[in-house]
C-alpha cells in the first residue's frame, strides 16, 4: 500500500473514531502527559495496522482491538513512555482538553481506573455497547468468561452507584 | 446517577469528545515514526549481514590466496574453515530470524494472541542472548572465523625474528569478546527482558483464568 493511501485511510479512521482513542487513552493513562503519550502510541499503532485490516470486522471493532492491545502493552513498557516526543516542543500539546466536561464522566473513568487491565478493557467495551461475541473476538476470551467478568463489573459498578446515591441522601 | 444515566453520560462523549487533536503534530509524529522504522531496518541489515558477509569474503580471499600459492594443507583448511564459520554464522542468523518471523505471523490480533506474540519474541530474544551458553554459541562462529583469519595472517606474513607471544594480546581480546562479552550481555538481557516476560506470562494467565 502506498504511503499516501495509508495516510488517507488513517485520516478517515481517526476522524470517524477518535473518540475510541480518547476513551482508551483516558482509561489507561494516569496523568495528562501519560494520556498524550498513549494517544500518540495508539495512533501510531492504528497507522501501522491499516495494511493488516482486511474488513473482516467493523472498523470501530478493529480500532478498539488495536487501541486496547497497545494500551495494555504500553502500561508494561517501563521507561519507554514519551517515545519520539523529545524532538517536539514540550509546550506543543497533542490533545487539547474540551473546556466543558461532564463531571460524571470523571467519576466513571475513576471507577474504570480501579479495575485491572483486562477488566478495564471489558468495561470500556461494555459501556460502548459491544456484544459478548465482539468482546470475545477483540480480547481472545471465551464468551462465557466474558459474561462472567462483565456481570462482576456491572455488579461492582451498581454497588458503587448505590453507595453514591445513599451518600447523597 | 443510576446505571442508565451512566450509560447516557458515557455515550454523550461521542458527540462532544473529551479532547481535540493537534493534527499537524500527529502528522509530524507519523513522519518521524516512518523515517525511524526505515532507518532502523537499514541499520540492522547493514550491521548484521554486511559485517558477516564482509568477513566471509575476507576469509574467502585468504582461501583463494592459499589455493593459488599452493599453501600447506593446514593453511588452506584453516582458510576454508574461517570462510565457512562466517558463512555458517550468517546463515544461522538468517534462518533463525526467518523462523521467528514465521512464528510471530501465526498469531492473530486478539489481545491474547498479541500478548502471546510478544511473549514469543521475548522468549526468542532470551533464548539467543539471555543465557551465557546460548550467547557464546551465537558469537562462536564469528570468533572462530576471526581467530582463524588472524592465525592465517600470522602464518602468511610470518617474521622468523618475531615471537609468537607477541600475538598473545589478540588471543586475549578474542577470548574476552567470545566469553566475557556474551556473559555481560546475557546478564543485561536477562535483567531487562525477564521481568517483562514474567509480567506478560502473568497477564496471559489472567486472561486464561476461568476459561
Amino acid at each position: 500500500m502506498l504511503d499516501a493511501e495509508r495516510n488517507q485511510i488513517f485520516g478517515e479512521w481517526i476522524e470517524a473514531h477518535k473518540a475510541i482513542l480518547f476513551k482508551v487513552a483516558r482509561a489507561y493513562g494516569t496523568t495528562h502527559s501519560d494520556r498524550e503519550d498513549l494517544f500518540q502510541e495508539i495512533a501510531l499503532q492504528v497507522w501501522h495496522s491499516v495494511d493488516a485490516f482486511r474488513g473482516d470486522s467493523a472498523v470501530a471493532t478493529w480500532i478498539y482491538r488495536v487501541a486496547l492491545n497497545t494500551a495494555i502493552a504500553w502500561g508494561r513498557k517501563e521507561g519507554k513512555h514519551g517515545r519520539g516526543r523529545e524532538e517536539f516542543e514540550a509546550s506543543t500539546a497533542l490533545l487539547m482538553a474540551a473546556p466543558d466536561r461532564d463531571p460524571r464522566l470523571d467519576w466513571i473513568y475513576q471507577r474504570i481506573a480501579e479495575l485491572d487491565e483486562v477488566n478495564r478493557s471489558l468495561a470500556l467495551l461494555m459501556l460502548d455497547g459491544f456484544s459478548y461475541r465482539d468482546m470475545s473476538q477483540i480480547l481472545g476470551l471465551g464468551e462465557s468468561n466474558v459474561g462472567v467478568k462483565i456481570n462482576r463489573i456491572k455488579a461492582a459498578l451498581a454497588a458503587r452507584l448505590a453507595k453514591e446515591q445513599n451518600d447523597e441522601l | 446517577m443510576n446505571f442508565d444515566q451512566m450509560l447516557e453520560t458515557w455515550k454523550a462523549q461521542d458527540e462532544a469528545p473529551l479532547y481535540g487533536v493537534n493534527s499537524d503534530l500527529l502528522q509530524l509524529v507519523l513522519e518521524h515514526e516512518r523515517a525511524d522504522i526505515r532507518r532502523q531496518l537499514r541499520r540492522e541489515q547493514w550491521a548484521t549481514y554486511g559485517l558477516g558477509m564482509g568477513m566471509a569474503a575476507f576469509a574467502g580471499f585468504w582461501l583463494w590466496v592459499a589455493i593459488l600459492r599452493a599453501a600447506p594443507v593446514l593453511t588452506t583448511v584453516a582458510a576454508g574453515a574461517g570462510t565457512a564459520a562466517f558463512a555458517l554464522g550468517m546463515a544461522a542468523l538468517w534462518l533463525s530470524l526467518r523462523r521467528q518471523r514465521r512464528r510471530e505471523r501465526q498469531f492473530g490480533n486478539t489481545l491474547r494472541e498479541e500478548i502471546a506474540r510478544n511473549l514469543s519474541l521475548l522468549d526468542y530474544q532470551l533464548s539467543r542472548f539471555g543465557r551465557w551458553s546460548a550467547a557464546m554459541l551465537w558469537t562462536a562462529p564469528m570468533m572462530v572465523g576471526c581467530g582463524l583469519v588472524y592465525w592465517l595472517m600470522i602464518e602468511v606474513n610470518h617474521d622468523p625474528g618475531e615471537s609468537r607471544w607477541d600475538h598473545a594480546w589478540i588471543v586475549i581480546v578474542l577470548v574476552w569478546m567470545g566469553v566475557f562479552l556474551p556473559y555481560a550481555g546475557s546478564r543485561d538481557v536477562q535483567k531487562k527482558l525477564e521481568p517483562r516476560r514474567q509480567r506478560l506470562a502473568e497477564l496471559l494467565e489472567t486472561l486464561n483464568a476461568g476459561e
